[in-house]
């Protein structure tokens, strides 16, 4: 014979959907450092360190703040970089095919298609028909992109806007900070102005890179010459000029050729790998604030004057006497250290613990508030 | 597991719980209640007679630390606070026991302290060997849920402390504190909870009648005290069992001194077919002569049943298998 799961209703007390619950939604910030030193030459030997993982097609590098085959690794961001098979301005005489296949991989995601059903290149105008002019000619598109996009683990739900900075060495590559570096933010980008950012991509908001961290925006395309940060998707997206990287990006026996490579000409003449190996030696650092969107149901547990004053704690009793009463007369208590959520069945969901007993007695009433985040 | 910080304001930290994540996943996660614990109260810290006056009385306690919660389920809130009792001017409060009294073959097996639950025929006969007229105290058949009957374990629920009558009943005292419900928890790898048939009026219960057995569903698969998802938990009313239950105070019985519960729950057990695996897989020890039974050389597993009621009082009753070893 089947046994219905009757309700042990003498502890639980049961909750009104109406008046004892709430949902709320709250967003978290936490600011993310990420210091050079993390992406290149603290893990071993630049370009092998152990906390860069190279992908077995050459396609791109993932960069982990520990050597990644250790459990304690986090992995904190990826980078490629990429070249618009539409370019006038070269055409790459090494991985052609893989770095046109990595721009578009990101360009028909991020910038999209303009009406003749066209993918659009990233430009610096931010618009859907830029004029056809390349930025390498003082024009708008850009041919060659550095990609950094970001984990889970350090963006969370979104890059919060008008957080993101990241300073990057121009300097010759023996020496890349030695000239001092270039910080571009977006912090001029303001989430209250709707001039100050772009809602045009099919990856939600981004803002234009400007050089230096000052709140005023500047006019596109003369603040674009940098790059582009996503805030929902998490991508960082850098031009490859001088401007951003200065006059060497490669240099040196790690790289083929071993000659100095500027930006653009490391794109021609390197694999990704040397491109992003390149350019993760000249990031000084990285740093935002990234956001964490809060789903939260709040229950409201009751406990009235004459509710909960009496326990089936074994050490309540002695000889079946209450422990805390010397007197029928006397008002029974009790402690409560924790709050248990139920299911219909009686099975328990939900579990909170509070930092302290907290005495209940016929001469109060508590309310004791569970919130529970999804 | 760590304390929670207590040195500022009062904090609730609240994960869900192994069920919990499980219900999400599969689409069913509601909350339809809560309850109060305190687990981590002794209530022996509570100091009536501190001379310094009553607001050092639980000094002791309120500064005690919490431990931070649980995930797993089955471990978190094993005590818990009553909801329904709103007299204030209750002194004592019921407990389980366990009847050892009523009848003297209704204590544990000799010199284990557990019960001996007897599992196949072969065990039956070495223990009832020489001429002995049934199982010696202590010792239950768990055989078939026919043969469970001839012994069932009492838990009474009753207050040692009050007026004293022992034939009065708990309702007497607060109709709050009688109970008509139960859970009964145990581990389903080993045994399962016998019933008797519905053919004969509770009240007409007694070893001595031969009764047709059945075997009663678990209710809720759960893990409550030991090794998680082998439990079966049982929950056992007076109006959906009422043969799993005999009259309390008017028996002959004195298990407490002021008051018992009108119902009493009163179970056997019957033995998982697969013995031999059992046997093999969880065998504690060996034992010769167990509980001074000459020629009964036994395999022992041992377990244990919770009985807990709707109040949250609970009881553990310890159980040992017994199978001829040879």
């Amino acid at each position: 014979m089947a046994v219905s799961n009757n309700d042990m209703s003498k502890g639980f007390k049961p909750l009104n959907p109406s008046n004892d619950t709430v949902d709320v939604e709250t967003l978290l910030h936490e600011n993310i450092p990420l210091t050079g030193s993390i992406i290149a030459n603290t893990y071993g030997t630049f370009p092998s360190e152990s906390n860069i993982r190279y992908d077995a097609n050459g396609l791109y590098i993932a960069v982990s703040d520990y050597p990644y085959a250790s459990s304690s690794a986090n992995h904190i961001f990826d980078m490629t970089a990429g070249w618009s098979a539409d370019s006038t301005v070269a055409t790459p005489s090494v991985e052609l095919a893989n770095k046109n296949n990595i721009y578009r991989l990101f360009d028909q995601q991020y910038v999209g298609y303009d009406a003749a059903q066209e993918v659009v290149p990233f430009n610096v105008s931010g618009n859907l028909n830029p004029p056809d002019t390349w930025l390498a000619d003082d024009g708008e598109k850009v041919s060659g992109v550095v990609f950094i996009d970001f984990s889970r683990t350090l963006m969370k739900d979104e890059i919060k806007m008008g957080t993101f900075k990241i300073a990057i060495g121009t300097g010759s590559f023996d020496g890349p900070m030695d000239d001092g570096t270039k910080t571009f933010s977006d912090y001029h980008s303001n989430p209250t102005d709707g001039t100050t950012y772009k809602e045009n991509s099919p990856m939600g908001t981004y803002s234009f890179l400007q050089l230096g961290t000052t709140a005023t925006a500047e006019a596109t395309p003369a603040s674009a010459l940098y790059g582009v940060v996503y805030h929902q998707a998490g991508l960082c997206a850098l031009w490859a000029t001088p401007s951003t990287w200065g006059t060497e990006l490669t240099s040196g026996s790690d790289f083929s050729p071993s000659t100095a490579q500027s930006a653009e000409q490391a794109f021609v003449s390197s694999s990704i790998n040397d491109i992003v190996n390149g350019a993760r030696y000249h990031i000084d650092n990285i740093e935002f604030s990234n956001t964490t969107k809060l789903n939260s149901r709040v229950y409201f547990c009751r406990a009235n004057h004459n509710e909960f004053n009496y326990s089936s704690n074994r050490t309540y009793t002695s000889g079946s006497q209450i422990v805390v009463k010397n007197q029928a007369a006397d008002n029974p208590r009790t402690y409560v250290t924790s709050v248990g959520l139920y299911d219909d069945q009686n099975e328990m969901v939900a579990v909170g613990k509070l930092s302290e007993p907290l005495e209940k007695s016929p001469e109060n009433e508590l309310t004791l508030r569970v919130r529970l985040d999804f | 597991m760590a304390f929670l910080n207590n040195s500022g304001d009062i904090i609730l930290d609240a994960v869900l719980t192994v069920h919990g994540r499980k219900s999400l996943a599969n689409g069913t996660f509601r909350v339809a209640k809560f309850a109060l614990g305190d687990d981590e109260i002794n209530y022996g810290l509570y100091d009536k007679t501190n001379a310094s006056g009553s607001a050092y009385y639980d000094l002791s306690i309120l500064k005690m630390p919490v431990e931070i919660a649980f995930t797993k389920d089955d471990i978190s809130q094993k005590s818990r606070l009553i909801r329904t009792i709103a007299a204030t001017n209750l002194l004592y409060l019921p407990e389980l026991k366990l009847d050892q009294v009523t009848d003297l073959d209704l204590a544990y097996a000799s010199g284990r302290n557990a019960y001996a639950i007897v599992v196949d025929d072969n065990t039956y006969d070495d223990a009832t060997a020489a001429g002995a007229t049934g199982l010696p105290a202590g010792f239950l058949d768990g055989r078939s849920a026919s043969d469970s009957l001839s012994r069932r374990i009492k838990t009474p629920l009753g207050l040692d402390g009050g007026p004293s009558d022992w034939k009065k009943s708990l309702s007497d005292v607060d109709a709050a504190l009688e109970e008509t419900q139960y859970n009964i928890t145990l581990d389903g790898r080993f045994l399962q909870l016998a019933e008797v048939a519905m053919t004969h009026p509770p009240s007409l219960l007694s070893a001595t009648s031969v009764l047709q057995g059945g075997l009663v569903q678990p209710s809720a698969k759960s893990a409550v005290f030991s090794n998680g998802g082998n439990l079966d938990v049982y929950t056992i009313t007076t109006a959906t069992h009422p043969t799993l239950f005999t009259p309390g105070p008017n028996q002959n019985t004195k298990v407490f001194a002021a008051s018992s519960t009108a119902n009493i729950l009163t179970i056997s057990f019957v033995a998982q077919d697969n013995l031999d695996y059992l046997f093999t897989t969880y065998a504690d020890e060996a034992v010769t002569s167990y509980a001074s039974v000459s020629g009964l050389d036994v395999n022992v597993v041992k377990t244990s049943v919770q009985i807990q009621t709707a109040m949250g009082f609970q009881i553990t009753v310890p159980l040992e298998f017994i199978r001829r070893s040879s």
